[in-house]
């Protein structure tokens, strides 16, 4: 410890010491961590409703609703102290008569009220949108707007946390982008088919589509070059470190070199529903009883006995979370927690149920 | 659930019990974080609060106590505003007004100073030099990279020193 540090110490360890301790009243709090449970499942969409409607659902698309409890709770480094399950984002409706449309955001350990329809968790950081397409960025606690219009889909993050954006004036399109230290670029793009922000390469161009065009632009004065050696009918999506490709039943990983054109890194089987990991180095996607996790050095199966399966995201390096979702309804109906190194999967207790939003669904 | 739980390792332990052994020195935790008596008696009630909610998980703790601790940091840093400790007023106090603590700014530098951090520097210096947590545990404890926790611990006291610096 140099002197700064040991009088810090000395300095805090006396304010402490000195400190004089106030009487604390159990019964109150005891009443006070009841209600606060009783609020906690009445947040959940009414529960019971819910629960209801599983049971109805479930007879319907025939889920087994036998899951691997394996582990019980679910091994969870990262189980959230304020009694939330995952460190991922997710929303869920409450129950607001006046505003049924009305959910909190739990994210980083703060609750946001608000009225969403997608999230989007990207490199560590939140964002939430609604039908009109206004984004916003969950920025400790409080939601920042990403634009002052409304996007044309949903921000990207790329390498060094820039994040870039399309808006849709109107008239035509501006681009923006937004660098860590607060500088940024934006320019415009011409009226016609909506262009889509995909995603940032390393060094700096953006990655973006209008319709089946793939193509990136640096800024508005060189103008946008087509990305050469898309197969047709593929989808293109972000992925640290490049771009993934979805296309006849695989997920290519891949790049872009200093031509314009793509090259594949490495592949595995895949419709295209699973997530990325932060580096780009893992994907994984879930089908009927089973999570797939794929590196460019191989696939590991995870078994999980449940069907109607979405891989959410990624907890950790070895960690997905894999909700049971019905399409239909937007309902989830159960959440594991799956290790790619200990290959099992355990159900995560209280975890969101009912309608709800993750970023992978 | 039931305060009053059996741990799987065997300890037993109630509710009130950990509340009459340990609020005192997340109480004091607390105060350090949140810079005032009354902010620090609100975080100390949300986390005994929270405390009471997640009871099972807190007695599978290997430490309960850095269980609490931890939603009490956490509580604190993610609510910037105070008012988002104030949902109730259930700690009970002497009259403040009888009697008052030793005012700290009369005679020490750097507390005032502490107080003006930014929530998750003063989160990190209070646990690093209060709570004598090793960076890897801060890390853990904030769920951030230790490396987060390196430069903003270093942006904390370079910050400290440029105050006093300032003040000479």
């Amino acid at each position: 410890m140099n002197d700064l540090e040991q009088r810090l110490a000395d300095e805090l360890g006396a304010v402490a010491t000195e400190l004089r301790t106030p009487r604390v009243a159990v019964p109150g709090l005891v009443a006070a961590g009841r209600r606060e449970r009783v609020r906690r499942r009445s947040a959940v969409a009414g529960l019971v409703v819910a629960a209801v409607a599983v049971v109805a659902t479930s007879s319907v698309a025939g889920l087994r609703g036998d899951h691997d409890r394996a582990v019980e709770p679910a091994p969870a480094p990262v189980v959230d102290d304020l009694a939330r399950p995952l460190s991922l984002p997710w929303w869920e409706t409450i129950d607001d008569q006046d505003d049924p449309d009305m959910g909190v955001l739990h994210a980083a350990g703060s609750e946001t009220p608000f009225r969403a329809t997608d999230v989007r968790y990207l490199q560590g950081r939140t964002f939430v949108g609604n039908d009109a397409q206004w984004w916003w960025e969950l920025v400790e606690g409080a939601l920042e707007p990403v634009a002052d219009l409304p996007l044309t889909g949903p921000p990207v993050v790329g390498p060094d946390s820039a994040r870039l954006w399309v808006e849709d004036t109107g008239t035509d399109y501006g681009v923006g982008v937004a660098l860590r230290d607060g500088s940024g670029t934006a320019f415009s793009l011409p009226p016609g088919e909506r262009p889509l922000a995909i995603g940032l390469t390393e060094d700096g161009r953006l990655l973006m589509t209008r319709g089946a065009e793939v193509f990136l632009g640096r800024d508005g004065r060189r103008g946008p070059t087509p990305v050469l050696g898309v197969p047709e009918g593929a989808e293109i999506a972000a992925r640290a470190g490049g771009f993934a490709l979805y296309a006849g039943g695989r997920v290519v990983a891949g790049r872009i070199d200093d031509t314009g054109r793509i090259y594949q890194e490495w592949g595995t089987d895949g419709d295209g529903a699973g997530v990325w990991s932060d580096d780009g180095e893992r994907y994984a996607e879930a089908s009927d009883g089973e999570v797939r996790v794929a590196t460019r050095s191989g696939e590991t199966g995870v078994p999980l006995d449940a069907d109607l399966l979405r891989v959410v995201g990624w907890e950790s390096e070895t960690e997905v979370v894999v909700a049971q979702w019905i399409e239909v309804d937007g309902a989830v109906t159960g959440v594991w927690r799956c290790s790619t190194s200990e290959v099992r999967c355990a159900e995560v207790a209280d975890a969101p149920n009912g309608k709800a939003l993750l970023p992978g669904l | 659930m039931d305060v009053t739980t059996v741990a799987e390792d065997g300890r037993t332990g109630s509710y009130e019990e950990f509340v009459a052994a340990r609020s005192a020195t997340l109480f004091r935790t607390a105060y350090l974080l949140a810079g005032s008596r009354p902010d620090a008696e609100d975080l100390l009630q949300v986390t005994l609060v929270k405390v009471y909610g997640g009871w099972s998980r807190v007695t599978r703790a290997a430490s309960p106590e850095a269980y609490a601790r931890r939603i009490l940091v956490n509580a604190f840093v993610s609510s910037r505003r105070p008012a988002r400790f104030t949902r109730e007023r259930l700690v009970h106090t002497p009259p403040d007004d009888a009697v008052h603590d030793p005012d700290p700014d009369d005679r020490l530098d750097l507390w005032p100073l502490v107080r003006a951090l930014p929530p998750r520097q003063r989160a990190v210096v209070v646990l690093r030099y209060y709570e004598g947590l090793s960076e890897r545990e801060i890390a853990e404890e904030l769920r951030i990279a230790p490396g987060t926790v390196k430069s903003t611990c270093s942006a904390a006291l370079r910050s400290l020193r440029e105050t006093m610096g300032e003040r000479a």
